[in-house]
């Protein structure tokens, strides 16, 4: 049996380089992760205090927290032992979930300088532990890993006197200059660090940058102001796999947890929580608090980076709206989304060694997956609730404008045909007259004669009556609101109308007040007028049985609402086309186009009225219109979601 | 000596059939078709003007004052076949201030016995009553009385102060 013998692994000095400087991409991350383990030590406070360096000071940084302190054998077995961190389970008095789980964030001190002194005290020791480290030492790439030493002593640490116990980290020879922005951009970086909805309440950070008043204080951060904002989708991973959800916001006052049923399996996930705050306009600063956009992963309260920063776009966000341009529903800049994870409930979340990403688990996955659905979610409820009822509202505008534009477009052509048409009638008017006259002038004195230029006036007459009226019924701008005779613009209406029903055997007749002053917009009243009498003459058309057939139209007026009836004694309308009456192209008649009553509809709800109908089996129907006055100068459309 | 009427329309249908009803009437009449041929015809005396409202280049009433600056006292019918009446108006209305009133209006298509009527009517109002004939007194050198210019002058202070 051969001899075992064995090999070992050493490690060279410049891993620690390798680790400290270029694993923490910026000073930022650095520094959170040296609060982090000051979090970790069960501090219920910590300072950071940053002088930056100058040509008279050299500059330092002073972590100073009242955590739990080191004894000199944690000291070894916690920060001299490279990759080692306390698992939850052996975390013994402290109720917190460590944050660290690489065991690597001491080495952070070395992003930021060349030097750290440790003094860390605990509470039952009278003395301080005080440790010095070079971290240029690790720079030579010959020497061990292990061969490197670091010089301590006890010292009696009157800083540490009051509290007891906690930890001081000095950091000299300064790497970076913490110029202005630099240090404003820390300062967001902190204090977007944790949980704004469950940050922890133990757990204090203060910056101090002497000379800088505006960025010394308390690091605070306040969740969104969810008061203002139009839609939050809240969800919550449950035991059973599946996940509950409900909406909350502007749009979504009460509603209820729903339980939804996932394509993938969420097992790995259970316990996740999450809520997607969301402004259908771009929050102003106060309501965002602060915050910036994006979605935010917090494990036990702490932020994970980079998700949620401005160019971590993990859920394809950005990206999607790009590609689609006026089809993705959701803007990224108006989405805060806040997602908690744990250490403990969630092992298989970890954060790749470079803070970059999560590790490709199954856990990861599903988590992406289970985002990128409320993200859809959210997508739908815009698309359904804004998107889709704007566009729709749009298209009934167009509709009601279109028609109140054809009215006016008559208007236009019949002011134009009045003046052609009253040159002729001038000229047979003159003419007849000259013969009457020229005739008298020969002594020929004819009853006939003149009765025929008598019946010739009254016939112009009657022509420029008619003219006149359809100028009248048809006069009113289409945008625009007029105070006129409704009485008189009906009876007008109806006088021409008379004349076509006539010829079809109908009569038409009235029943209106002796005026009634209205603030309407005229073409509105008189294309619902003409679309209903017309239906009712279609309807009365195929009545064959020798009743008289009527119309009548009625006006009541009361508070500023306008009524107007229109009743015809026809068969009525059969059951079968009741309900879709109002429907766009729902037609009886052949040759219909079906859009009348649909287009009426329309016109009045764009006046805030409405159209609704009464009918009787073989003994007709009556349409009733119902507009109100309106005040200002424009037709009111109702659009409360109007960008 | 019979009046003489100068008629403007640019609408050769209507303008001949007034032309010659209203010389069957016995006036003297003249035709214009167009702002420019009335203004050139107007270098001879007029005793009324009777125009369109709607003139291509221009309204009526503009030609009405640009043929009173010739023809100071000339009596004026003015005929619209404008259908919308109260815009007409009111343009009219804020033309006069800035120039000249007509004596008349009527609408398009007229009767010819009405028209015939108002015609006859204008050139035979009181000549001592009305401002406009001691204008024309004056500027033709006649002799004007005291008290007549007074009527006028309170007439014209009267028409005022309606508008």
């Amino acid at each position: 049996m051969p001899t075992e013998k064995t090999l070992q692994f050493e490690a060279s000095a410049y891993l620690q380089t390798l680790i400290g400087r270029e694993l923490f991409r910026t000073e930022e991350l650095a520094i959170v992760e040296l609060v982090k383990n000051s979090y970790d030590s069960g501090a219920k406070n910590v300072v950071l205090l940053i002088r930056p360096p100058s040509t008279r000071e050299p500059g330092e940084i002073v972590v100073t927290d009242d955590g739990e302190g080191m004894a000199i054998a944690t000291f070894e077995r916690r920060f001299m032992f490279a990759g080692y961190s306390e698992r939850p389970s052996e975390v013994g008095k402290s109720e917190r979930i460590p944050t660290g789980e690489k065991g690597i964030g001491r080495f952070a001190s070395d992003r930021l300088g060349e030097r750290l002194s440790i003094l860390t005290k605990v509470h039952d020791r009278k003395n301080a532990l005080a440790v010095e480290i070079d971290w240029s030492k690790f720079r030579n790439r010959r020497r061990k890993f292990s061969d490197i030493q670091a010089l301590y002593s006890e010292t009696d640490a009157p800083e540490l006197a009051e509290i007891g116990h906690g930890t001081i980290l000095r950091i000299t020879k300064l790497r970076e200059l913490w110029t202005r922005n630099q240090l404003l951009s820390l300062r967001n970086a902190l204090s977007q660090l944790m949980n704004p909805y469950h940050r922890p309440d133990d757990f204090q950070i203060t910056l101090e940058v002497p000379g800088f008043d505006v960025l010394s204080g308390k690091i605070e951060q306040p969740p969104v102001n969810e008061d203002n904002a139009d839609i939050i989708v809240n969800f919550r991973v449950l035991p059973d796999g599946n996940l509950e959800r409900w909406r909350q916001g502007k749009l979504y006052p009460r509603e209820k947890r729903e339980k939804q049923s996932s394509s993938v399996s969420l097992k790995a996930i259970t316990g996740l929580r999450g809520r997607f705050v969301y402004f259908l306009e771009r929050p102003t600063r106060s309501d965002s608090r602060g915050l910036a956009p994006g979605v935010r992963i917090y494990r036990d309260g702490f932020r994970v980076e980079p998700f949620g920063s401005q160019d971590a776009d993990w859920l394809g966000l950005a990206a999607k709206r790009a590609k689609r341009a006026g089809h993705a529903h959701v803007v990224p800049t108006r989405l805060f989304g806040f997602v908690e994870i744990s250490r403990t409930e969630h092992p298989d979340l970890k954060d790749t060694t470079s803070r970059e990403a999560l590790i490709d688990t199954d856990a990861a996955r599903a988590l992406v997956h289970v985002l990128g659905e409320q993200v859809s979610f959210l997508e739908d409820s815009i698309k359904r609730d804004i998107a889709e009822p704007r566009w729709q509202e749009s298209r009934e505008r167009k509709v009601a404008e279109f028609e109140r534009a054809k009215i006016q477009a008559l208007s236009i052509m019949s002011f134009g045909l009045a003046h052609e048409l009253r040159q002729p009638l001038q000229s047979i008017r003159t003419e007849a007259a000259i013969i009457t006259k020229r005739l008298k002038q020969l002594s020929v004195s004819d009853a006939n004669i003149t009765r025929a230029q008598q019946n010739i006036d009254v016939g112009i007459e009657r022509i420029d009556g008619n003219i006149r009226l359809v100028a009248a019924i048809s006069s009113g701008n289409a945008d625009e609101v007029s105070s006129f005779d409704l009485a008189r613009k009906i009876q007008d209406e109806c006088t021409l109308l008379a004349t076509r029903c006539a010829a079809q055997g109908i009569a038409l007749e009235t029943k209106l007040p002796d005026s009634d002053s209205a603030n309407l917009n005229s073409p509105t009243v008189t294309a619902i007028l003409l679309n209903l009498v017309k239906n009712s003459m279609e309807a009365l058309m195929e009545v064959g049985d020798g009743r008289s057939k009527r119309i009548q139209v009625s006006l009541k007026s009361e508070a500023g609402l306008h009524t107007i009836h229109v009743s015809d004694n026809a068969y009525g309308i059969p059951p079968q086309m009741r309900p879709k009456i109002f429907r766009r192209f729902a037609t009886m008649k052949t040759g219909g186009w079906g859009v009348g009553l649909y287009n009426c509809q329309l016109m009045a709800k764009a006046h805030n009225g409405s159209v609704s109908f009464e009918t009787h089996d073989g003994l007709g129907t009556t349409f009733t219109v119902q507009l109100p006055d309106i005040k200002e100068d424009s037709v009111a459309t109702p659009n409360p979601n109007r960008r | 000596m019979p009046h003489r009427i100068l008629i403007v329309d640019d609408e050769p249908l209507v303008l001949d059939g007034w032309a010659r009803s209203l010389e069957l009437e016995g006036f003297i009449v003249e035709k214009a078709q167009s702002a420019a041929e009335a203004l050139r015809k107007c270098d001879e005396d007029f005793d009324l003007v009777l125009l369109d409202f709607l003139m291509p280049g221009g309204n009526g009433v503009e030609l009405l004052a640009r043929i009173r600056k010739k023809i100071p006292a000339i009596r004026s019918v003015i005929v619209s076949g404008k259908l919308d009446e109260s815009a007409e108006e009111a343009q009219i209305a804020s033309d006069l201030k800035s120039s000249v009133e007509a004596d008349v209006f009527l609408r398009k298509p007229v009767a010819d016995t009405k028209l015939v009527e108002t015609i006859n009517h204008l050139l035979a109002e009181n000549p001592g009553e009305d401002w406009k004939v001691i204008g024309r007194r004056v500027a033709t050198g006649q002799r004007v009385t005291i008290d007549d210019a007074r009527t006028a002058a309170q007439k014209l202070k009267g028409f005022r102060k309606k508008k």
